[in-house]
């Protein structure tokens, strides 16, 4: 009996506690998310029947934040079979250079920063669909998962200083028939509550400058409550081993970042729990209370990242203001 | 002024060797019966001299002494006195294999000049004219005559155990009187005339014993003499007979070793992890990690019987009461075909009778747990012995720790305990009968969480096993043994979390595992050269899994399939019966064993056939210098999950390995000893996990592989053992291993470090002991840190959220070289019926940082060491009675 497996998980377990930065927490270059639109698009069942250059294109957009600098950001993007580095470096594998560019600094620039290529047509993306398949354990059985490297590095330095995101394209099964391709959810808004008392608000989108920010008080603590359109978690079918056919219900949950502050949970949603309920939307949050943090004022950047299970994503980037 | 010339013996038995030719197993040690006092030569008298003598005699079958020679000489008539003087010696002769048989022993006689006080010798005789067989106090002749009336008696005990002493010389100093104990422990002098004396016990391994002593008129008197053995704890000195050798490499502990090692906290079988031939293991798991194998591949039995861990979790100690182990037999290698289904190494632990003289037992209490052990007679030919023991660590705790705040972590400790029960009955001539159950169990239990955090998880996790053994062995015919042991047991894993505050586990892993095993043996002298050990080893087990995910129709996983969830129940059967055979022949000063292991199997429905055949070389070059090689191939069956019909492989084959070993062992000076041995171990056909899956052509459906028998891997590797003995002062031992372990999963890999490799491992152990009862001992150990796929950066998924490591390349790195020491000081108080140990045990003394993983931030940019264990005292009691 492996005593020896159960030994290693609980010792791993019982030292996954450090005290390194709350990821929920940004202070320098980071990516946030990404999202493919259209996250998945159907092929035919037998991948010898794919026609790489009858593909759509597929747009591929990264949030970024780079809190603690001003500087502009230049970024790669480069596709390839799906590996466990999350990267596109490896010379022997195929590829498909989306693009690379500059843009401005994701806080101040004028407009909004967006990092996005697209992913079109080419004999090299067959390239990329047929080696997936070769390596894939099931043979693209299900679906066909191609990713998306991302490199970003301030403007101007070397490209050791890049930081790096990977984000899945899928190309799904048209089986079962009436298999339809994932769509990239969406919110209706964010509700927050004021839990030290006070009127409530609506997360208002947009960039810190460019909106009306919602003022809090130092330490105020909120509650902020995903509010989703209807039929936003879609049904899909997938099929089984056995020749079946099994009916889900997406599942979304939600990753809370702000640029100050400290969260009480900084994830919600999910899969149901053993009884059947849903786990909770909310996300908790405390405004920085140091009076030297604050100053005359302090605006905190917010992002809410909402996901389903196939690769869809959305988000959303607010701002509020802490005065003292 | 010298009042009394006074000469006595030590006729103890130092070391005994069994004869040339094939050596039976000793199975009684001879026992002095008779015993007349060495003349002291007068010469050395009048000059004060006092000399010790060291001969060798041999004691035949009838307990006559029939040769006597001289190993250090003295000189001054001393060496003539003490070979006449041993001449005379009977005995009660040595048995070997229960029958009575000759044996060769050491022992010293001491020539001693005591010096009396005059008024410790009223009423005073004329002691310096006095034949010490002949006079008498009143002038008379005292003859100790046993059909005279009964004037002083008693009973010589070991103090601090009571343990009965036979062989003990006792006089009376006044008239030259000497009787031995018998058996029991017993003496008796017959007609000693009313007066006042001294009664003196000697006896090589105590220290002298004198009583004083008025004796009136038609008085008899019952004396308890209880002598205090020499220094250290020689009490907890096994003396074993020599055992038949049957493999090239057996690393056998004696209970002194055992329990006073440093770092060990007074547990005998941690102290394995100190011998050649074991890596060091990672963090304080206690894992067997022998000659390059997985733990997995190493075999832990309890008399003969399999059990699944030889210690508690998390750095707890052994499964198993200090008082309850006879013996622990460490093969690394090379192992005798009794054992098998294994293809790293093998450790034995064998337990002890209970047999008993009165109630005996003790008490240990230390920071961590609390134990007790008793053991008593039951009527004249059974008897019984108890054991258990408890952590307190949740308990103590429990008093020191602060509410908790929210959003602080999980407090979560180890709570082990452990019982065993023994019962022995000797029927004599038919034999003697034993059963015996063990019981351990872990548990991990969470002291402290944060209520108001939902998300919070609680773990439940536990290990387990029980074992009931019994054993049944007698004599069958001429020198041949026959020994039946049937046992029954369980092994359980569980694993199972849940939300904060929420009994209900969201998540969970149960496996129950219950066996049934028979073993038989016969071992013994076939003939005057041949040795034989053969058996039969059966073996079911059936497994049952259960796996409690999370079982959410609105879910798939990520690679848009699903996988129905009435497959997460699974039952593995496992059906084993061996025959085996290992067969010893004495060419000379050549010893072959050769050996054969006939394994067959039914897993899951499918039958497997595995022929082991082995051969073991010994050959002794000098009285100082042996060599000793060996070569075998040996099997292990799959682990049961891989046998699943659905999750595993139910084709894979048995793991194979074969071992090849050469090397010799060389005692270059008294009680110094050097074994070395090159080894090289090859193995194949080894399970890994896969993710192949086959499409068939014809249908189309896809057939996931799990776990194929595709890894090969190999060690090459020596050791060195340089050994002091267990004396009355110092042991200890030094050892080294260089080991090189490599593997590739598949043929188109290159060959990798495998995951437990650990190139070098140097271990010191020495202890010393004073002759108030004091006792040093320190550890130290250093080792090559384990390979590592080192972290270089992080890669964020934006499909997750999370971020992926980006390793480097497999296994190319190391973590920091080990270093630690520990030291023990014990200090044993002496009473006469029981004996108490405090000890203070400190490990790592240095508090040296060791470096035993890596804890990196969300995005694999920052590092923080996770240490190993930092400086820790520990203060334990113990009591014996």
């Amino acid at each position: 009996m492996r005593v020896y497996i159960l030994s290693v998980i609980l010792i791993s377990l019982l030292l996954a506690c450090g005290s390194f930065d709350d990821p929920a927490l940004v202070y320098d270059m980071r990516v946030l998310g990404a999202i493919a639109e259209p996250p998945e698009i159907l092929v035919p069942t037998n991948p010898d029947d794919i026609d790489s250059m009858a593909l759509p294109e597929i747009q591929v957009c990264a949030l970024v934040a780079d809190p603690g600098d001003s500087r502009q950001l230049s970024y790669s993007m480069v596709a390839c079979p799906k590996n466990r580095r999350g990267r596109c470096d490896a010379a022997a594998q195929p590829q498909v250079n989306l693009g690379s560019g500059t843009v401005g600094d994701p806080e101040e620039d004028d407009a909004l920063v967006e990092i996005c290529e697209t992913l079109g047509p080419s004999p090299s993306l067959g390239e990329i669909l047929e080696r997936s398949v070769s390596i894939d354990s099931l043979s693209g059985f299900g679906a066909i998962d191609i990713q998306v490297g991302i490199a970003i590095w301030p403007a101007g330095s070397n490209v050791d200083e890049a930081i790096y995101a990977t984000k899945k394209v899928r190309f799904g099964a048209a089986l079962p028939a009436e298999r339809e391709p994932n769509q990239n959810p969406n919110l209706e808004n964010i509700e927050v509550t004021r839990l030290d008392g006070g009127q409530g608000f609506d997360l208002p989108v947009g960039r810190c400058g460019s909106i009306t920010a919602p003022v809090v008080a130092p330490g105020e603590e909120l509650q902020l409550l995903p509010i989703e359109p209807p039929d936003v978690r879609e049904d899909y079918v997938v099929p089984t081993l056995d020749g079946e056919v099994r009916s889900f219900t997406e599942i979304l949950n939600y990753r809370f970042y702000a640029t100050e502050g400290s969260w009480g949970n900084s994830s919600s949603g999910g899969a149901r729990d053993i009884s059947g309920m849903l786990p909770p939307l909310d996300a908790r949050w405390t405004a920085p209370s140091e009076a030297e943090e604050i100053g005359d004022g302090l605006d905190i950047t917010v992002y809410v990242i909402q996901r389903d299970e196939r690769g869809g994503q959305s988000w959303v980037q607010s701002c509020l203001r802490v005065v003292p | 002024m010298i009042s009394a010339a006074h000469a006595q013996d030590g006729a103890r038995r130092e070391e005994a060797e069994a004869l040339p030719t094939a050596a039976p197993v000793l199975t009684a040690p001879p026992t002095l019966l008779e015993a007349s006092a060495p003349v002291y030569p007068p010469d050395a008298a009048a000059q004060g001299l006092e000399a010790e003598v060291k001969v060798q005699i041999r004691i035949e079958a009838d307990g006559t002494v029939s040769s006597v020679q001289i190993v250090e000489a003295a000189g001054s008539g001393f060496d003539e006195a003490a070979i006449v003087a041993a001449k005379q010696y009977r005995f009660k002769p040595a048995e070997w294999d229960g029958a009575p048989g000759p044996i060769v022993v050491a022992t010293t006689i001491h020539f001693v000049l005591e010096q009396e006080k005059e008024e410790l010798l009223a009423p005073q005789p004329n002691v310096s004219d006095v034949n010490q067989n002949s006079s008498g106090s009143q002038g008379a002749p005292v003859t100790n005559d046993p059909s005279l009336p009964l004037s002083i008696s008693g009973v010589a005990l070991e103090r601090g155990s009571r343990r009965k002493l036979a062989g003990v010389i006792v006089s009376i100093v006044e008239l030259g009187l000497d009787v031995v104990t018998d058996e029991g422990g017993r003496f008796a002098f017959h007609g000693v005339p009313p007066g006042s004396y001294q009664v003196l016990a000697i006896d090589d391994r105590f220290d002298r014993f004198r009583r004083k002593l008025d004796l009136g008129e038609n008085e008899a008197v019952e004396l308890k003499l209880y002598m205090r053995a020499k220094g250290g704890n020689p009490y907890e000195t096994v003396v074993e007979g020599e055992r038949e050798t049957l493999e090239v490499t057996r690393r056998t502990l004696e209970r002194r070793q055992m329990t006073t090692v440093p770092g060990t906290f007074g547990d005998p079988i941690r102290v394995i992890q100190s011998l050649p031939g074991l890596a060091r293991t990672p963090f304080v798991t206690g894992f067997l990690l022998i000659r390059g194998s997985n733990p997995d591949d190493s075999g832990v039995f309890i008399d003969g019987h399999r059990v699944p861990l030889l210690f508690h979790f998390l750095g707890g100690p052994s499964v198993l009461n200090a008082e309850f182990l006879d013996k622990i037999d460490l093969y690394p290698g090379g192992f005798p075909a009794r054992y098998g289904r294994s293809i790293g190494g093998i450790v034995g632990v064998g337990t002890r009778s209970s047999k008993s003289e009165g109630v005996h037992g003790s008490a240990d209490i230390d920071f961590l747990d609390a134990g007790g052990y008793v053991r008593f007679p039951i009527g004249k030919k059974g008897s019984m012995a108890v054991a258990g023991r408890r952590s307190y660590l949740d308990f103590m705790l429990g008093f020191f720790l602060p509410d908790q705040e929210p959003g602080q972590t999980l407090i979560v400790v180890p709570v082990y305990d452990d019982e065993q029960v023994r019962l022995d009955y000797d029927f004599g001539r038919q034999g003697k009968a034993s059963v015996f159950y063990i019981r351990s169990s872990d548990v991990l239990k969470v002291l402290s969480e944060d209520a108001e955090d939902d998300s919070s998880v609680a773990l439940n996790s536990s290990i387990g096993f029980q074992r009931l053994i019994g054993k049944y062995e007698r004599r069958i015919a001429g020198d041949l043994r026959l020994s039946l042991s049937p046992a029954i047991g369980v092994d359980s894993i569980g694993f199972s979390g849940a939300p904060g505050g929420d009994d209900d586990a969201f998540v969970g892993l149960d496996i129950v595992s219950r066996s049934l095993s028979y073993r038989m043996r016969t071992f013994g002298k076939l003939g005057r050269h041949l040795y034989l050990d053969a058996g039969l080893d059966l073996e079911s087990r059936s497994t049952r899994w259960e796996l409690l995910i999370p079982l959410n129709d609105d879910i798939s996983i990520d690679d848009a399939i699903d996988i129905p969830p009435e497959l997460l129940i699974r039952n593995t059967d496992s059906h084993m019966a061996a025959l085996y055979a290992d067969l010893a022949v004495d060419l000379g000063n050549l010893r072959l064993v050769p050996g054969v292991r006939l394994d067959g199997y039914l897993l899951q429905s499918q039958t497997q056939l595995t022929l082991d055949p082995r051969l073991v070389g010994r050959y002794k070059i000098s009285s100082e210098w042996l060599a000793k090689g060996y070569v075998g191939l040996f099997h292990q069956p799959p682990q049961p999950e891989a046998l699943d019909p659905e999750f595993g492989n139910p084709e894979v084959e048995p793991e194979q390995a074969v071992h090849i070993g050469l090397g010799g062992e060389w005692q270059f000076a008294k009680n110094w000893d050097v074994d070395f041995e090159g080894y090289f171990i090859d193995r194949s056909n080894q399970i890994v996990a896969t993710n192949a899956a086959t499409v068939d052509s014809e249908t189309g459906d896809i057939q996931r592989t799990f776990w194929a028998n595709t890894r090969v891997g190999d060690t090459i590797g020596a050791e060195v053992l340089l050994r002091r003995q267990v004396t009355r002062k110092l042991f200890g031992w030094a050892s080294y291993t260089y080991s090189k372990t490599r593997q590739r999963d598949t043929p188109d890999e290159e060959y990798i470090p495998s995951s437990f490799d650990q190139r070098h491992t140097l271990n010191v152990v020495s202890s010393y002991s004073t002759d108030n009862n004091w006792e040093f001992g320190a550890r130290f150990r250093l080792a090559t840190g384990r390979p590592i796929t080192e972290v270089l950066d992080g890669t964020f998924d934006a499909d997750s959220g999370g971020y992926r490591r980006l390793r480097g390349e497999r296994r190319a790195g190391r973590r920091k070289t080990f270093r630690q020491l520990d030291m023990r000081v014990e200090k044993t108080l002496l009473y006469d019926t029981w004996r108490l140990g405090l000890y203070l045990d400190i490990q790592n003394v240095l508090n040296t940082v060791n470096e035993e993983g890596i804890q990196y931030d969300y995005r694999f940019r920052e590092r923080s060491p996770i240490a190993s264990v930092p400086f820790v005292p520990t203060i334990g009691v113990r009591g014996q009675f």
